[in-house]
């Protein structure tokens, strides 16, 4: 690996923690771990603890009194994250329906063409296997899940939708995500699920949470429809 | 105390300190772009330190008193009359029934705070009233609109005997010459020598594509060595360059996530203080220390111990 600048000050109350600089397993196991020991040694004087890919921000309430002494606290914490054997951890599988009929997988053409395999086998190799949730951003609850088996990878859409439908589920690259709310995207929209995956007023208002494992399972157009699941209008 | 929109073509929008400790779901920040005058303006009377406030941005906005009250505005001077005369900016003022309230133009500064004894009144979600209007979050009915012609304000209420006056000096000149202070920091080190430099040593010009999320600046073409970034964690302040190499300062509404190469981050009050110029306006940048930084926070929030 790379020498990384693992613990650095961004400005008098944020810093950055790096733990890796290439997007894997390990890396997110790392992350989650330093999430949660940041979380259990600082707690209180914390505002926001963000976690991505590779790295953590831990953002402090006030400005930090003492910088070199919170380095060095922060250096052995990403030290024994680094040293920890991961293998152990592994977050909450959670399993989502989606509805893969044409009427809602909207770039079904040019994922095939792309690909060069049927919609079946795409969605096949879909479902096949658990995602981990790498990072929650772009917008409020979009969880970016991955990595994706090397067949069914197509990249982003040369021009964006306006308004991609909530609940599409849609790849790009090596990832593959739900749109949480309509919103307008350049991923390709290969189904729908029928699961809020945020919701406000619940105490833990998303579905899944970073370092969490999603896996994916096909179902009918009763049973979408059933669990609530809406079509677009005619 | 109540306050009626009797007319709106700018910007007004319910502003708190914001929505802190969900940024882990990729919900911003949001709040006051300008914090300082925010600060001020809840201090003035007396207010909790994060009582909600209206962000009125550019002005073009008119307000009738439907019950009276204690106010202060605090921030940019857009040219703000009560009853048609000439409004003191920073100092408390009573109003009555029938008052009318009106914000014209950016005089200096571009975003006025409008603070009420104890706060003004909204709807929390996620802990906090703060309007994002891409998140559909906060504001009056918790949806993420702005006020609207027609909307009535109430004050939650307080002690309305607290009156504080701030020294002169301390009431900001946004019209004069400034340079900005940036902290190095993120990928500033990957950045060749010579480009990273070009910040401290160029002016550049606030463009067109300024908005509550970034600031996107004009001027010399600043080239990043390594275009591809995996996602990290970003925000207000943070200083992103595109492919295109022209930074963008984030602001308040900013993404949680981000994946351009970065510079450092625009030291905090310093970017209050961004918030407040208009596209066109020349910036110039200096480097500045995390010792610096924390020394000059240390320093204002001195000015609010009472």
């Amino acid at each position: 690996m790379a020498v990384l600048n693992q613990v650095e000050a961004i400005d008098e109350s944020n810093w950055l923690l790096r733990l890796g600089d290439q997007i894997s397993e390990p890396c997110a196991g790392r992350v989650r771990l330093a999430v949660d020991l940041a979380r259990r040694g600082f707690s209180e004087q914390l505002v926001d603890i963000i976690p991505s890919y590779t790295s953590v921000l831990l953002s402090f309430r006030a400005p930090v009194q003492d910088r070199r002494l919170l380095a060095k606290v922060l250096e052995a914490l990403v030290s024994e994250v680094m040293q920890t054997q991961l293998e152990g951890i592994s977050g909450e599988l959670v399993k989502i329906p989606v509805y893969y009929g044409d009427e809602v997988a909207l770039d079904r053409a040019d994922v095939e063409q792309i690909t060069g395999l049927r919609f079946d086998e795409i969605c096949e190799l879909h479902q096949r296997q658990a995602y981990r949730v790498y990072a929650i951003g772009f917008a409020p609850g979009f969880a970016y899940l991955g990595a994706t088996p090397e067949a069914i990878r197509v990249a982003r859409k040369s021009t964006p939708r306006l308004i991609v439908p909530k609940g599409s589920v849609a790849l790009a690259d090596s990832q593959t995500a739900i749109y949480p709310a309509s919103s307008p995207g350049g991923w390709q929209i290969i189904g729908r699920s029928p699961i809020e995956m945020v919701d406000w007023n619940r105490e833990s208002p998303m579905r899944v949470n970073a370092g969490d494992q999603v896996q994916f399972y096909a179902i009918t157009r009763e049973e979408f429809l059933a669990l609530g699941g809406v079509l677009d209008a005619d | 105390m109540q306050i009626k929109v009797k007319r709106n073509a700018g910007l007004c929008l319910l502003q708190d300190g914001g929505r802190w400790g969900f940024r882990h779901l990729g919900v911003s920040i949001s709040g006051p772009m300008d914090r300082s005058s925010f600060r001020w303006a809840n201090w003035l009377l007396g207010n909790d330190a994060n009582a909600a406030v209206v962000e009125i941005t550019l002005g073009q906005t008119e307000l009738e008193v439907t019950q009276p009250g204690q106010l202060v505005v605090t921030g940019a001077d857009l040219a703000a009359t009560l009853n048609g005369k000439s409004l003191e900016l920073w100092s408390p003022f009573t109003v009555k029934e029938g008052d009318e309230l009106l914000f014209t133009k950016p005089m200096n500064g571009l975003r006025a705070y409008l603070a009420v004894t104890g706060g003004w009144k909204a709807p929390s979600t996620l802990g906090s009233c703060s309007t994002h209007m891409r998140e559909n979050l906060g504001g009056l009915c918790g949806e993420g609109l702005p006020l609207a012609q027609g909307d009535t304000l109430d004050s939650v209420g307080g002690d309305e005997n607290i009156l504080r006056s701030m020294p002169a000096w301390l009431i900001p000149d946004f019209n004069a010459d400034y340079q900005y202070a940036v902290i190095p920091g993120f990928q500033f080190s990957d950045f060749a020598f010579g480009e990273r430099e070009k910040l401290f040593n160029l002016d550049f010009k606030l463009s067109k594509d300024c908005d509550r999320m970034g600031y996107r600046l004009s001027g010399s073409e600043i080239c990043a060595s390594n275009q591809s970034l995996i996602s990290e964690p970003v925000l207000p302040g943070a200083m992103q360059v595109p492919p295109d190499g022209q930074p963008i300062v984030l602001m308040a509404d900013c993404q949680t996530l981000g994946g351009y190469p970065k510079l450092g981050r625009v030291f905090s009050l310093d970017l209050d203080r961004l918030s407040q110029q208009l596209p066109g306006k020349q910036i110039s940048f200096r480097k500045i220390s995390l010792h610096e930084a924390q020394n000059r926070v240390e320093n204002f929030n001195l000015k609010f111990e009472t």
